[in-house]
C-alpha cells in the first residue's frame, strides 16, 4: 500500500476534483498523460473530448482510453468509503486489495496502447 | 472563431438559443428547427453544428448531461492542455429554469413508441416558458 499511495491524486480526490484534467507526466515517447475522473458521465465525457479535438484539427494529438472497465467491486466500495464517507479505514485497504486484483489488467492496457501508439 | 452553445443536452435550450443567434429562428413552431429533441444527435456527445453567426463565427451546441459541472471542468481543461485559445475555441453555458426537466425528457425519449413525444411535449413546454430569456440573452445583438 505505501508504494500506491505515493502516486499522486491516488485515494486523495473530492467531488470537486470531477472534471478536472491532471498531467500525470511523459512517457517515455515524450507523450503527455493526464487523469480525468468523470463521475456519471462516462462515454458521453470521452466523445465530448474526441468530438471537441476533431472540431479544432486536433484528433491526432488526443487518445482518450477508458478505464472504466478495469475498476472492480472492490475499488468501487473502497473508493466510495474511503473518498465519499471519508472512512480511509476500511476503505483504504478494500481499495488495495482491488488494484492488486486488477493490476495486470492494467499493465495489460498500457502495453496495448504503448503498441498502438507505436 | 467556434463558439459552443454548452447545456445539459444539445439539442434542447441550447439549439434553440443557437438558432435564434444565427437568426435561422425567430419566431414559430420550435420543430423546425433542425436537429431539435433528436435525441440520436445528442448522444453521439459530438458538438452539433447549427450555422454561422453575422461575424462568421461558427455556432455549435454541446450536451453534457446531468452534472453538467463536471463537463464545463473537463472542456475548459481539454481548451488548456491543448494550447487553443480561447478566441478560437469559446464556451457559452446555456441555462434556463426548469433544464432538469429537459435533461429528464431527454430520457424519456427512450420509452418505445411515445417517448419522443413525451420528449417534446414537456421539452416544448418549458422553452416556450422561456423563450423570451433565450431571444434576449441570444439574440444576434447580444454579445454571448
Amino acid at each position: 500500500m505505501p508504494e500506491l499511495m505515493q502516486i499522486p491524486y491516488f485515494d486523495k480526490t473530492d467531488q470537486n476534483d470531477f472534471g478536472i484534467i491532471r498531467f500525470m507526466g511523459q512517457d517515455e515517447n515524450g507523450h503527455e498523460i493526464y487523469i480525468l475522473g468523470k463521475r456519471n458521465l462516462g462515454w458521453r465525457l470521452n466523445s465530448v473530448l474526441v468530438g471537441l479535438a476533431d472540431l479544432t484539427g486536433k484528433k491526432d494529438d488526443l487518445m482518450v482510453v477508458n478505464c472504466l472497465p478495469y475498476v472492480n467491486w472492490m475499488m468501487m466500495l473502497g473508493g466510495f468509503m474511503s473518498r465519499r464517507l471519508g472512512l480511509t479505514f476500511p476503505g483504504r485497504p478494500i481499495l488495495y486489495e482491488g488494484v492488486k486484483t486488477s493490476f495486470m489488467n492494467l499493465v495489460s492496457m498500457v502495453t496495448t496502447i504503448k503498441v498502438k501508439l507505436v | 472563431m467556434k463558439i459552443i452553445l454548452v447545456g445539459t443536452t444539445a439539442v434542447h435550450h441550447p439549439i434553440v438559443a443557437a438558432s435564434l443567434y444565427t437568426r435561422q429562428f425567430e419566431h414559430g413552431q420550435l420543430g423546425r428547427i433542425d436537429g431539435y429533441c433528436d435525441m440520436y444527435l445528442d448522444k453521439s456527445g459530438y458538438p452539433v453544428y447549427v450555422g454561422d453567426d453575422q461575424e462568421g463565427n461558427q455556432i455549435y451546441t454541446l450536451g453534457l448531461g446531468r452534472r453538467i459541472d463536471v463537463g464545463w471542468r473537463a472542456i475548459h481543461g481539454f481548451r488548456d492542455i491543448m494550447g487553443i485559445p480561447e478566441n478560437e475555441l469559446r464556451f457559452v453555458d446555456v441555462h434556463i429554469p426548469g433544464e432538469s426537466y429537459i435533461w429528464l425528457a431527454g430520457k424519456l425519449a427512450a420509452i418505445p413508441l411515445i417517448g419522443y413525444r413525451l420528449n417534446r411535449a414537456l421539452s416544448d413546454y418549458i422553452i416556450y416558458r422561456n423563450i423570451n430569456l433565450l431571444r434576449d440573452t441570444y439574440s444576434p445583438e447580444s454579445n454571448i
